[in-house]
């Protein structure tokens, strides 16, 4: 392996073709069998990882009726309500925590307005 | 994918019902697709009994968010796009453990018109595959299934995963090195 083979070596995993080698590299591997070997490699590996895509593992028995089960779940449901609870809660809290503040300034900006000398 | 096939009107029709709260419709849509989310839980986690769980949770994810689906996307490849993420939570939660991802599979080379020689030969050397793919680390694993496997662009891949483009070339740079060594220097050359 030359210094060549292992350029062509290091740019073979980015590209689908030799051809997208540019032209030095490209004449190089035409004419050399071990990166012409290489870049067979992988192709074909490119190609079996794509075909992985039609392989479908089936789904273990039961898994429609247990994803149903999970629907309803009560403990789930309660989960959920429960955050949905604690989320608006904050949001009341907050929106009265703001109102008061708001408030408490409105009745501080008149009371130093009536105190203050006319 | 099995079971009984449902056309794009009809499935539009599930999954229109579905997100007004029709649990039945919701059903018939787990049914459909059970097995394509499972597998790409397997692959994603490289584990099935972790991958059972992401699948699981992956469908009660769809089923809060469906009444925000909007249909832009097939409902397949919003699920797809879910699982890859409760994939990605539950890798963040739990260390890996491996079992045994070889068997139980459902072949179909004619899905992708493949010719009977074609078939043969890939189905041959898919567990040789399967294994290096499944051993690959998690980093590497993630961006080559994704980008080789089902397809994605790099931009999607660095969104999902959250890192740069450089860093998922990087990593399918890598992972591409690493199975080819495994096919081909540690288990000898394949015919």
């Amino acid at each position: 392996m030359n210094a060549t083979c292992r350029i062509v070596a290091m740019r073979l995993p980015d590209i689908g073709d030799p051809s997208e080698l540019g032209s030095r590299l490209a004449r190089h591997t035409a004419s050399c069998l071990r990166c012409q070997a290489e870049a067979a490699r992988y192709r074909s590996l490119r190609r079996d990882l794509a075909e992985l895509s039609t392989v479908t593992y089936q789904a273990p028995q039961g898994f429609v009726s247990s994803v149903m089960g999970r629907l309803t779940d009560p403990v789930i449901e309660v989960a959920r309500r429960t955050r949905q609870t604690v989320k608006s809660r904050v949001v009341a809290v907050a929106a009265a925590s703001a109102a008061v503040v708001a408030t408490a300034g409105t009745l501080a900006l008149i009371v130093r307005r009536l105190q203050a000398p006319v | 994918m099995s079971g009984r096939e449902v056309g794009p009107v009809d499935e539009q029709a599930l999954v229109r019902l579905a997100a007004l709260g029709d649990d039945a419709a919701f059903g018939e849509l787990v049914r459909i697709h059970q097995h394509e989310v499972y597998t790409v839980a397997v692959r994603m986690v490289s584990d099935r009994e972790l991958a059972y769980d992401v699948s699981q949770e992956a469908f009660v994810r769809a089923w809060r968010a469906i009444p925000r689906f909007r249909g832009d996307a097939k409902f397949s490849t919003w699920m797809h796009r879910i699982t890859v993420n409760t994939a990605l939570t539950h890798l963040e939660r739990r260390k890996r453990t491996k079992t045994d991802a070889l068997d139980a599979m459902h072949v179909d080379p004619e899905a992708d018109g493949l010719t009977p020689e074609r078939a043969g030969e890939s189905a041959a050397m898919r567990p040789h595959l399967e294994t290096a793919l499944g051993d690959l680390a998690d980093p590497l694993r993630r961006v080559v299934v994704l980008k080789d496997v089902y397809g994605w662009s790099h931009a999607e891949i660095s969104e999902h995963l959250e890192i740069s483009i450089t860093a998922a070339k990087v990593r399918l740079h890598r992972g591409r090195k690493v199975l080819r060594s495994a096919l081909w220097e540690h288990k000898g050359e394949r015919s």
